[in-house]
């Protein structure tokens, strides 16, 4: 996790300082675009903890794995956690450059903002809902359904271009990114992963201990 | 408002779910290891009796 803090901080620091500045005649908040060096890995890695969670709701739904079941609670915690660093980040910038934070007719904007509402249901029904096997069905029917926002996400900006900006990777002939711009990301990606395995790992650990101390109550009850 | 306050505004926002977040994970794990020693010391004078 520390090593992850690390190196997702050194990428905020390059952002800052070492990454190219923006032209102030084509942008309107030409320095407030840094933003985006944390605002796109942390979408990056929410969209790896939304695969999580599609993975545990699956195998729950799919095989009863305890294991899925597991791995689903830890997942949409940390969806929940990277898709807010999105959309808090993003309204930021979206007030800088547009002047207004949030367009409701954008659907990259609100596919995402769907996503995370989602990851706030599951979150808060989890701890709010009794643990039963009809429970479980249907928090698994809502990770593995929700998780189709995640490829209408990722598409959006590529058939319905509003106000959110195109796609800079694989977006055809008018796409591109610059080489230092691109080497911040990735490193920044590879911080926010490597927190998100450690957090993960925690996360399991604590559920473990849960799950022992539930058993050992029983016992003794 | 001046950009470096936006920027600014974003990366403490960011910093302090992620930071908020990591905390409250490592306070569950010490506050649920501290319940399981005392349930296990318990139920071993439970048994040595």
């Amino acid at each position: 996790m520390l090593l992850g803090l690390a190196t997702a901080g050194l990428a905020m620091v390059l952002g800052l300082t070492y990454a190219p500045s923006m032209s102030a005649t084509t942008w309107n908040a030409p320095e407030t675009y840094r933003i985006i060096f944390w605002h796109v890995p942390a979408a990056w890695t929410s969209f790896i903890a939304f695969g999580m969670l599609f993975t545990g709701s699956l195998a729950w739904f799919w095989k009863r794995a305890e294991w899925g079941w597991t791995l689903s609670g830890i997942a949409a915690e940390l969806s929940l956690l990277y898709g807010l660093c999105v959309v808090i980040s993003g309204p930021i910038w979206g007030a800088a450059e547009w002047g207004v934070p949030w367009d409701w007719t954008d659907v990259r904007l609100n596919t995402f903002g769907l996503l995370s509402a989602l990851a706030l249901f599951l979150v808060l029904a989890r701890r709010s809902q009794p643990d039963t096997p009809e429970f479980r069905d249907v928090f698994a029917g809502v990770g593995l359904f929700g998780f189709l926002l995640v490829p209408l996400t990722y598409m959006a900006t590529r058939w319905w271009q509003e106000r959110h900006p195109g796609p800079v990777i694989g977006g055809g002939d008018n796409s591109g990114v610059d080489s230092t711009v691109l080497a911040i990301w990735l490193l920044a990606f590879a911080g926010m992963v490597a927190m998100m395995i450690g957090q993960a790992m925690v996360s399991a650990q604590v559920q473990k201990c849960e799950r022992r101390l539930a058993e050992l109550q029983n016992r003794m009850d | 408002m001046s950009e470096l306050v936006y920027l600014a505004a974003a990366y403490a926002a960011m910093i302090g779910l992620i930071g908020w977040f990591t905390w409250q994970l490592l306070d569950r794990l010490s506050d649920v290891k501290a319940r399981l020693d005392a349930v296990e010391s318990t139920l071993n004078e439970n048994e040595q009796e």
